[in-house]
């Protein structure tokens, strides 16, 4: 097995707990992921399976009032945060990641102009001064295929377009040159045409500056078309990681078969969008067994007693005690 | 603007008639009267109103019987007085309030934060002119390094601005924090944080700009409250300001000079909204100007 490249990002054992008007809720529970130079992983799984959570956690930007616990390691490129309760409330983690999100309207300042949130982001990390640093903002918007870049830089995000917005956002994060991009549903909030142009757009900007991408999505479509590996999160942990390739033609974790059977195609007018029968466990408990179960078409005794783990080996993987090599 | 001045010339003349407390003791039937034709207090009710209001929209207020200048003059003379008094409280209240309400929201629910939250309690609640009275005997009295009251040096100023001010400031602090703290979890601070601002810039441009458009509007509201809070406070310190003149006047049912501090105040409620709206709108660029 030839050797692989060391990862630029590495999350280990990830925990978070936060608190919630409805007391501590267990967001993250053990999350683990590598993520090699230029690789475009994705992440799914349904809602409040945990992955802004944990994708928040790792950059550092979780919300200082809110979070209980978090527990864990990150490691970006040559330098590793062991201790990650002490958060940086008013800072993040590194200069090597950046994060686009899913409402870039209200991801911007509403009271600065496009010209001064992209200009400051410049100066701090380039150090550039204002002319070069408004030269530069026009360059990129006009990288994120901005139309009227001049016009663009003295507007207000209200006046602008959801689309147009997370362009900018894009622009700013690809501004301070990351390693990694973190995108947190970059084009639910936009309507189905301007979805595909910004899709485009990132996985352009990816191959063409070499970064790695992280992309979250409830969108399977999404994750197959631009992302090299998929990580299926449940309940907060990791259940199946692989190669697109691999999940979506031979998914192991029953979880994962549920949510690909769910996924209607367009073309199949006929067929209703199904759901996973039942919800997500409740996360303000330690669960103690596997968190589908109750789900689960083929659960087994021990399911119930015992949390299968996902094997840290490379390429296909699956936490269930269904899994070939796993032995109850 | 207009329902102002008419209640106040309503309340005014149910109040008693002036001419008896103007007119000396031994003043005769005859005296009496003529002061009355004099001051136009012979004509019935509608008449005097329509003069009156005919009079202030020439900003003529009538003339004052006590100090036999027109009112308005002597209402702007003394207005001076109280504005920069309010002025200066404001603005001792400001520099207060912003920085220690902005050190409570980054210290949130440390010691500091519950320190300088009591604090700002205890200015809340304790009442202006009892502060007043503490801060003579203290300062000026025992401790003889404040004048007792009057006007005239700056350090006149001293005990009045930080009485009238206390309350302010508490209250700005209070509403700094919370909007401070607000303003924190809005998602444009996360996106700040993850372009690594330096700190200050994420503190001015970030944080206090979005915060400062609840803030200014009730700073402009307390500003109101500041003028109010003058009008008693000047009693306290002997300030010749505005509040002072109308206790003297109402004293002496001196309509005009009431008349004309009334409208006057009225009006600088008026100017106040409109230059919080400005200030509003060169704030906030979502806000059309229309
Ligand atoms: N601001 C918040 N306040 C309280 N609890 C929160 C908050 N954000 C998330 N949580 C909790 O954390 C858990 C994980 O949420 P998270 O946002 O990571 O889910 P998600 O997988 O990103 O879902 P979605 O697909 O809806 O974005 C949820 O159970 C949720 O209740
Ligand atoms: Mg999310």
């Amino acid at each position: 097995m030839s050797r692989a490249p060391a990862p630029i990002l590495s999350v280990r054992d990830l925990h978070v707990r936060l608190w919630t008007k409805f007391g501590v809720v267990r967001a993250v529970n053990g999350v683990s992921l590598d993520l090699a130079p230029g690789e475009v992983l994705g992440i799914v799984g349904e809602s409040g399976s945990g992955k802004s959570i944990a994708m928040l956690a790792v950059m550092g930007l979780l919300d200082a009032a809110l979070v209980d616990a978090v527990a864990g390691s990150v490691t970006v490129g040559d330098r590793s945060w062991n201790d990650l309760t002490e958060i940086e409330a008013w800072s993040s983690r590194s200069e090597d990641l950046a994060m686009i999100f899913q409402d870039a309207q209200t991801a911007l300042n509403p009271v600065l102009t496009i010209e001064a949130q992209i200009v400051e982001t410049l100066k701090a990390r380039h150090g550039l001064g204002r002319k070069e640093a408004r030269a530069r903002a026009i360059k990129l918007l006009e990288a994120v295929r901005i139309p009227d870049p001049q016009r663009c830089l003295s507007s207000y995000p209200h006046q602008l377009s959801g689309g147009m917005c997370q362009r900018v956002m894009i622009a700013m994060a690809v501004g301070c040159e990351p390693k990694v991009l973190i995108a947190d549903e970059p084009t639910t909030a936009l309507d189905v045409t301007v979805q595909a142009q910004i899709l485009n757009l990132i996985s352009e900007i990816q191959r063409e500056s070499g970064m790695s991408l992280v992309i979250i999505s409830h969108d399977l479509g999404v994750i197959a078309s631009i992302a090299d590996r998929v990580h299926v999160m449940y309940a907060g942990r990791i259940v199946e990681k692989g190669t697109v390739q691999d999940v979506f033609a031979a998914p192991r974790h029953p979880y994962t078969q549920a949510l690909l059977a769910c996924t209607t195609r367009v073309d199949d007018e006929a067929a209703a969008p199904r759901a996973i029968p039942g919800a997500l466990p409740d996360m303000r408990e330690a669960i103690s067994g596997c968190p589908f179960r109750d789900r689960c078409p083929i659960v087994l005794p021990i399911c119930a007693t015992e949390d299968p783990e996902l094997d840290a080996v490379e390429g296909h993987a699956a936490a269930c005690w269904r899994m070939p090599g796993a032995d109850p | 603007m207009w329902g102002v001045v008419t209640v106040v010339f309503l309340l005014l003349r149910l109040s008693g008639d002036p001419i008896s407390v103007v007119a000396p003791p031994d003043a005769t039937v005859e005296m009496i009267a003529a002061l009355r034709q004099a001051y136009g207090f012979d004509q019935p009710l509608y008449v005097q109103y329509t003069r009156y209001i005919a009079g202030i929209l020439q900003g003529d207020f009538g003339v004052s019987f006590q100090y036999g200048q027109p009112a308005i003059m002597i209402v702007i003379q003394r207005l001076g007085a109280t504005m920069s008094l309010a002025t200066a409280a404001m603005a001792l209240a400001i520099v207060l309030a912003l920085p220690l309400g902005f050190l409570s929201a980054r210290y949130r629910d440390r010691p500091l934060d519950h320190v300088l939250m009591s604090l700002a309690m205890l200015g809340n609640t304790m009442p202006t002119f009892l502060l007043g009275i503490v801060l003579i005997l203290v300062f000026a009295l025992w401790l003889g390094i404040a004048p007792t009251g009057g006007a005239g040096s700056l350090a006149h100023y001293v005990l009045p601005t930080v009485t009238i001010s206390l309350a302010t400031a508490a209250n700005l602090a209070r509403m700094t924090r919370s909007e401070v703290l607000e303003t924190l979890g809005k998602p444009f601070i996360r996106t700040a944080r993850a372009k690594r601002l330096p700190f200050r810039r994420l503190v001015t441009a970030h944080i206090l700009k979005n915060a400062a458009i609840p803030i200014v509007t009730v700073a402009g509201l307390q500003f109101g409250a500041l003028l109010s809070g003058a009008i008693v406070t000047e009693t306290v310190f002997g300030w010749p300001g505005l509040g002072t003149l109308v206790l003297e006047a109402i004293g002496r049912r001196d309509y005009s000079v009431v008349q004309a501090a009334v409208c006057i105040t009225a009006l600088i409620f008026v100017v106040l909204n409109a230059a919080i709206d400005a200030v509003y709108q060169l704030l906030d660029p979502r806000i059309k100007v229309v």
